[in-house]
């Protein structure tokens, strides 16, 4: 018997923050990346589910076997298990499996109780919400320069602009997993919430984009009845952090 | 048979490539068609992802189907309720727009004539070469557009092949739905592990169509059967399917509608004799057994017979002409963890021009349940009968 979990996390950017996306602007040079949000029929600032989850899968791998040095986690090779066979053994096989994460865009959110009003709405229902919870985002252009590596100061010609969301912006993302039995899903979610903490200590954006995250809720509620888990969820924000 | 149709609206961009090569480095994507492979592959995957099935069920129903499903097209944004067949379809090989819209917004479709074509040949001896003399004479009209002068506003001159594209049915007349999707580039680079940095000459893009987009398609199943029950529960719960590559990083959500169609056939009048059969799904042939060609997958040809059948009624299409082109279709199977065999098959929109014989009422049936269970369950082989052109002929200003 398998089952699935669902978490919604907020990520609180500290200081301002920058993540490219795929659209070039001549005029601005280095637009944050933005994504057509199906509510709002518009491109709203985002943090692509790619990156998300890469940065879960670098974290999850790195203090996996910590975990389970210390009892934390008891199931072996979990960040494979989630991530797919491609996660750490240096490159993709054609024959890998799907990974069992699914992580999705983030989106700006007005305040904490819209983004836990969010994740009580139903599963992802954030990335077609159109009751104004979800909005465009607040962003400021920054105007900067490249310095040169040989002495040290301003290039010529090396004038750029840097699209950055502000601080204290709310990004709102859902992450799910599917197909794994109920032991093994209370260890997915200690080492997912571990890993989520552990943003806080790194950089989730491009140039000093500094963010701390916190965790919103977790599905299904039986998972809460873990003690570790209720630990960590103190920990990572929900239940009073 | 219960027949569904279902649309599908992308809550994230999708990434379902067709083609590689396009533009250098991209992966050039399927955008404005989903072959229904590729969805039946994500109703399942739900399924078990969900625990609505187990892997057994999966694995019964994907070796024996007992369900059909056509392609998803593209609607377009402002259609409320798109259906296949009745307000969205593929245009066919004789269709065409103007290069510049003769309106605002959205481009026209027109047609040179199904009808006219079938009656310039009908009467005279079945050849595929009459076939074209009538298509020539078609061809070499005028279809300028005229003011109330009499002034030409679009010259036919001017015009350009719609074939295949998806269209949709707004305010009474058939529009390109093909011009309003948003399509944009995923740029990604390999990652060399060992340096943790990008990895020389590794640059890839793949082509993602844009979240927001609808498609519209048809599933067709038996009572009782894997499909029928995961349609049911997709029903009752507004489902979210994951379609296309990266699902795990976010692409290709969709939200799922699915409304119960009341009839597995639709009302089209099928004559005797000489019919035009649209290819809405992917159309191939395999010599049968002890013929002198060998048996690999191919598109039908004149003199080829394809025989569809419908519980006791078959009916046997013998095909006189064809009227568009060829495609390789190629899929990966999740199931097996293997490449599908690569196919070569008429594309989204031939005209096939046959002589129908036997039970003409599994003609009705052709755009749901196709020419072949076996086919149709991947969206191949799905035909609708034209004896009458959807879009008018000529351009009327």
């Amino acid at each position: 018997m398998t089952g699935s979990l669902r978490l919604g996390a907020v990520v609180k950017v500290i200081g301002t923050a920058y993540w490219g996306g795929p659209h070039k602007d001549l005029t601005l040079g280095m637009p944050i990346a933005t994504c057509m949000h199906v509510g709002l029929g518009d491109y709203v600032v985002c943090i692509r589910g790619q990156y998300l989850k890469g940065l879960l899968r670098r974290w999850s791998g790195r203090i996996e076997s910590l975990l389970r040095t210390h009892g934390i986690i008891r199931s072996e090779n979990l960040t494979i298990k989630l991530f797919g066979p491609s996660a750490l053994e240096g490159r993709a096989k054609a024959t890998a499996l799907p990974s069992l994460v699914r992580v999705f865009d983030a989106y700006p959110v007005r305040d904490l109780p819209s983004a836990e009003s969010l994740f009580r709405d139903g599963a992802f229902t954030y990335l077609s919400d159109s009751s104004g919870r979800v909005y465009r985002g607040v962003t400021d252009v920054f105007t900067r320069v490249r310095l040169c590596d040989v002495n040290g100061r301003a290039s010529e010609g090396a004038l750029f602009h840097e699209v950055r969301a502000l601080h204290g912006t709310l990004m709102y993302f859902e992450l799910a997993v599917a197909g794994l039995g109920p032991d093994e899903l209370t260890d997915a979610a200690r080492l997912l919430i571990t890993s989520l903490a552990q943003l806080k200590y790194s950089s989730p954006g491009r140039a000093c984009s500094l963010g701390d995250v916190r965790v919103v809720g977790l599905e299904p509620n039986w998972l809460r009845t873990d003690k570790l888990v209720e630990k960590l969820l103190r920990f990572v924000g929900e239940g009073g952090g | 048979m219960r027949v569904f149709d279902v649309v599908l609206r992308l809550l994230t961009p999708a990434i379902i490539s067709a083609k590689e090569g396009y533009r250098g480095m991209l992966y050039q994507g399927v955008a404005d068609k989903i072959l229904g492979s590729t969805v039946k592959g994500a109703i399942l995957t739900w399924g078990l992802r969900e625990g609505v099935v187990n892997v057994k069920e999966v694995e019964a129903e994907a070796l024996n189907p007992r369900f059909c499903i056509t392609p998803f097209v593209q609607a377009h944004p402002s259609l409320d309720t798109p259906k296949l067949y009745e307000n969205v379809c593929i245009a066919h090989s004789l269709t065409y727009v103007f290069k510049e819209g003769i309106e605002e917004g959205d481009r026209r479709v027109y047609s040179l004539g199904v009808k006219e074509l079938l009656k310039a040949v009908r009467g005279e001896k079945l050849l595929e070469a009459n076939c074209f003399e009538a298509l020539s004479e078609l061809i070499m009209r005028s279809y300028d557009v005229l003011d109330s002068s009499g002034n030409i506003i679009k010259s036919s001159a001017n015009t350009v092949r719609a074939s295949g594209r998806s269209i949709s049915r707004l305010n009474g007349f058939w529009v390109l739905s093909s011009d309003r999707l948003n399509t944009g580039a995923y740029i990604g680079v390999g990652i060399d592990r060992l340096r943790r940095s990008s990895y020389p000459g590794a640059l890839f893009g793949y082509e993602y169509v844009e979240a927001g987009t609808k498609y519209v398609g048809a599933v067709a199943c038996e009572e009782g059967s894997v499909m029928c029950r995961l349609i049911d529960e997709l029903r009752r719960g507004c489902g979210r399917i994951s379609v296309g590559k990266y699902v795990g990083r976010g692409y290709g959500l969709c939200e799922v509608s699915v409304s119960e169609r009341r009839e597995d056939a639709l009302n089209v009048d099928v004559e005797d004799g000489l019919t035009a059969l649209e290819v809405i799904g992917p159309t191939f042939t395999i010599a049968p057994a002890g013929s002198n060609s060998p048996p690999i997958p191919r598109p039908p040809a004149p003199g080829d017979v394809l025989a569809a059948k419908v519980g006791r009624g078959v009916l046997r299409i013998k095909v006189v002409a064809i009227l568009g082109s060829a495609s390789l279709f190629r899929g990966w199977s999740l199931r097996t963890g293997l490449p599908k065999l690569a196919v070569r098959a008429l594309t989204y929109g031939s005209l096939i021009l046959a002589k129908l014989d036997g039970d003409l009422s599994v003609a009705k049936s052709l755009p749901y349940l196709g020419i072949d269970p076996r086919l149709s369950a991947n969206g191949y082989g799905i035909l609708l009968p034209l004896s009458e052109d959807l879009i008018p002929t000529a351009g009327g200003g």
